[in-house]
């Protein structure tokens, strides 16, 4: 069952997976971040408004003043019932003994009022249901503070703490509510807040006047609620497109391998008899139509030289049964009944022969399959024109039993090559040109040196070859003419050989003939390797 | 019988020569197509060895032309062992077909079979009367007992037997008894004949003046 995590498709989708997943998780929790901050932003931000006009009343407080109230204050006793403001009027005389400075410039400047100064004078509850009258009459607050709590959610509070810690002031809180602790002062300082949230209040502290430190709060269960709620959103929206990705990821990976399966499984039907299959290539994309192409390319290249290969063993396999039969027909008939010592000489002249041709064609096919199997030969500096000296010493004798003319016009030139093989090559081309000469003919033999290249050409006043017989030449066992051929002892590989020598040198052979008249067969071999 | 060899491998096509005349066949022989196709209209053989690759004219195409006068029986050879090429020579109308290289007995043997399947016989014994013909083996019997025959004898004898109930020619003796080589005297068959009358007796054989002989059933 591992073997099914080991298939491309699925390691795929794993991988689009976990990026995938990465992905959401990144973008969510950013998301999520910044959605939750610029929420409890805004909540702050309403806290901190009212924090500053607390602030903005208080600046008017001496010091002194704030160290004179203090006992007061703290002494004073829990909250008033939030159905008798009034009751906290008697209050107002001890603040209105105050010293007064001017109100804090908060806003818009506002016509000034007797009541001047803004600082709460005591402490009261900050309900949303009192109106402005009763908010202004309960309590000296900044005017603008109870409308602005007012429209906090939730009952809002304050509380002032002096620099030492001790509360100045504070209004009521929620009954559930303990006052909230001293904020660590060190870490406001005048132009920042501080806020936190302490269990279902939300608070916002600042630094005041008078190194007091203020506090606005407020219950914010609602606005935890909703963060929670848009915390879930979040999540289910991140679950939902990883859902629709993964589904995505499978189809397009289904798409994408899907070729590639079509491809495997023609690979998997072509086999050495069905060189014939193809890949299908329609509805692939560029890329993989691309490869199905190469594949296809290769495929036709694969089966051409397959079929080469059958065609040359079966023509090999031809060329051998005819002098295998010469040899079994007649020792057979030899042996059929007691002959006379000539009768079998007669039949032993034959199966050499054909023991002979055997032999050389034996050879000549060892030549071409280690051509075929080692293009690259071994080289050395040959002299071109020392090699044609002694190929044509070489077949002297025979030139002259056919009383044939001979000339050459050798040049010094040098090329690297392989000696021997370019030897086998020159000595099959001087062959043919005695073999298929006319009586009486010629045979020139030139080389030369031409530019960065040495040409050799050997030429003959022979038979000639047909035009149409010249471009298959050169194929392995193709014989312009079968009888005269076979008269002369052709394997019909000779120049196929002298071809592939020539290959091998990277050289080149063209061949010129002219039927009646005679060829040349023009070879150009590089000087540099 | 008379039989055609037409083979370009001249080494070959003097064993298979000389193997079938040693076998009692009168052999002519070809060594290119155009002369293998000449050869086999112009005569009437018994039954053609033909080589498929052969210059000027190959086996097929002859075999082809050939088809379009003459029902002569041939025995394809070659060194194409491919199904298809087998098919080939056969749907072409070849009546055997034998690969290179192949023994000379089943070569023989394959010839005999394909002129007893012309001649419409199903077997190579042929008896007439008290006379017993082994084709195989070239043997004849006169009640039981071997008579010893010439091989002009013996061709002769066969030539009749095969076409016993019928009138053979004396056309048709020279044709299928001489090859082309041969340069015998008419009278010879007259020979020959009274020959197989003392060994087989006197009224084995029927002589129709002016016509030919007969073999009655």
């Amino acid at each position: 069952m591992f073997s099914m995590f080991r298939s491309l498709r699925w390691r795929l989708q794993a991988w689009h997976a976990l990026i995938l997943c990465l992905v959401i998780a990144v973008f969510g929790s950013m998301l999520h971040w910044e959605m939750v901050r610029a929420h409890w932003d805004r909540v702050d931000d309403e806290l901190l408004v009212a924090a500053r006009i607390l602030e903005g009343s208080m600046n008017a407080v001496p010091s002194t003043v704030l160290e004179a109230l203090a006992k007061d204050v703290t002494s004073r006793p829990g909250p008033r019932k939030r159905s008798h403001p009034p009751q906290n009027r008697p209050r107002r005389d001890l603040l209105e003994n105050l010293p007064l400075a001017g109100p804090p410039q908060l806003g818009p400047s506002r016509p000034r009022s007797s009541k001047e100064w803004s600082f709460p004078k005591i402490v009261g509850e900050v309900n949303s249901d009192w109106t402005q009258e009763e908010w202004e009459e309960s309590i000296e607050l900044p005017p603008q503070l109870p409308e602005h709590l007012g429209r906090l959610e939730g009952p809002a509070y304050f509380v002032i703490w002096r620099a030492d810690g001790t509360i100045f002031n504070h209004s009521k809180v929620p009954s559930q509510n303990p006052y909230p602790t001293y904020p660590i002062s060190a870490a406001i300082d005048r132009d920042r807040y501080a806020r936190q949230q302490r269990g279902p209040y939300r608070e916002v502290f600042i630094r005041g006047p008078y190194e007091t430190i203020i506090c606005v709060g407020r219950p914010a269960a609602g606005e935890q609620q909703r963060v929670a709620s848009m915390t879930w959103t979040i999540v289910l929206a991140g679950i939902s497109v990883l859902g629709v990705g993964l589904l995505g990821g499978w189809w397009s990976s289904k798409r994408a391998i899907e070729p590639i399966e079509r491809m495997s499984q023609t690979a998997q039907r072509v086999s050495g008899n069905r060189l014939s299959e193809r890949i299908e290539l329609s509805g692939f994309d560029s890329e993989l139509a691309g490869l199905g192409t190469s594949l296809n390319t290769m495929l036709d290249r694969l089966g051409h030289s397959f079929e080469q290969q059958r065609q040359f063993t079966a023509d090999a396999s031809h060329e051998f049964r005819t002098p295998l039969s010469v040899i079994l027909a007649s020792s057979e008939l030899a042996l059929s009944k007691p002959r006379s010592p000539e009768e079998y000489r007669e039949h032993l002249v034959k199966c050499q022969r054909a023991a002979l041709r055997m032999q050389q064609l034996g050879d000549s096919l060892l030549i071409l399959a280690r051509l075929d199997a080692n293009p690259t030969l071994d080289v050395e500096p040959v002299d071109v024109a020392s090699l044609l000296t002694e190929a044509i010493d070489s077949i002297r004798p025979r030139v002259e039993k056919n009383s044939l003319q001979l000339e050459s016009d050798l040049q010094p030139c040098q090329i690297q090559g392989n000696r021997s093989m370019l030897q086998q090559a020159i000595d099959n081309l001087l062959t043919n040109a005695i073999k298929y000469n006319q009586p009486n003919g010629k045979i020139a033999v030139r080389c030369k040196q031409v530019g960065q290249s040495v040409e050799i050409a050997i030429s003959d006043s022979g038979i000639g070859i047909p035009a149409e017989a010249i471009p298959k030449l050169f194929d392995r066992f193709f014989r312009v003419d079968e009888s005269r051929s076979r008269a002369v002892g052709g394997t019909g590989l000779g120049l196929s050989i002298v071809k592939q020598i020539i290959l091998s040198h990277g050289g080149s052979i063209t061949v010129a003939s002219e039927v009646d008249k005679g060829s040349t067969f023009c070879i150009t071999l590089a000087t540099q390797e | 019988m008379r039989i055609l060899v037409v083979e370009d491998e001249i080494d070959l096509q003097e064993s298979l020569a000389q193997a079938l005349r040693e076998d009692g066949y009168a052999v002519d022989t070809a060594d290119n197509g155009e002369d293998g196709l000449f050869k086999a209209k112009a005569w009437e053989y018994d039954a053609i060895i033909l080589d498929w690759m052969m210059p000027k004219m190959n086996g097929v195409e002859l075999l082809r032309r050939l088809r379009r006068e003459k029902k002569t029986p041939v025995l394809l050879l070659t060194a194409k062992d491919a199904v298809s090429d087998r098919v080939t020579g056969l749907d072409e109308g070849a009546d055997d077909y034998l690969i290179k290289p192949f023994s000379l007995v089943e070569l023989l043997a394959r010839v005999r079979s394909v002129i007893r399947r012309s001649t419409g016989n199903a077997s190579n014994r042929i008896t007439i009367g008290t006379v017993e013909i082994d084709l195989a083996s070239k043997t004849v019997k006169e009640s039981g007992t071997v008579i010893e025959l010439t091989a002009r004898e013996y061709a002769m004898l066969e030539l009749l037997a095969v076409h016993a109930g019928k009138l053979v020619s004396r056309t048709m003796i020279y044709n299928h008894i001489f090859d082309e080589n041969d340069d015998t005297l008419s009278n010879l068959v007259d020979v020959h004949i009274s020959h197989l009358r003392k060994k087989l007796g006197k009224d084995f054989i029927e002589t129709r003046r002016g016509q030919g002989y007969i073999l009655h059933v």
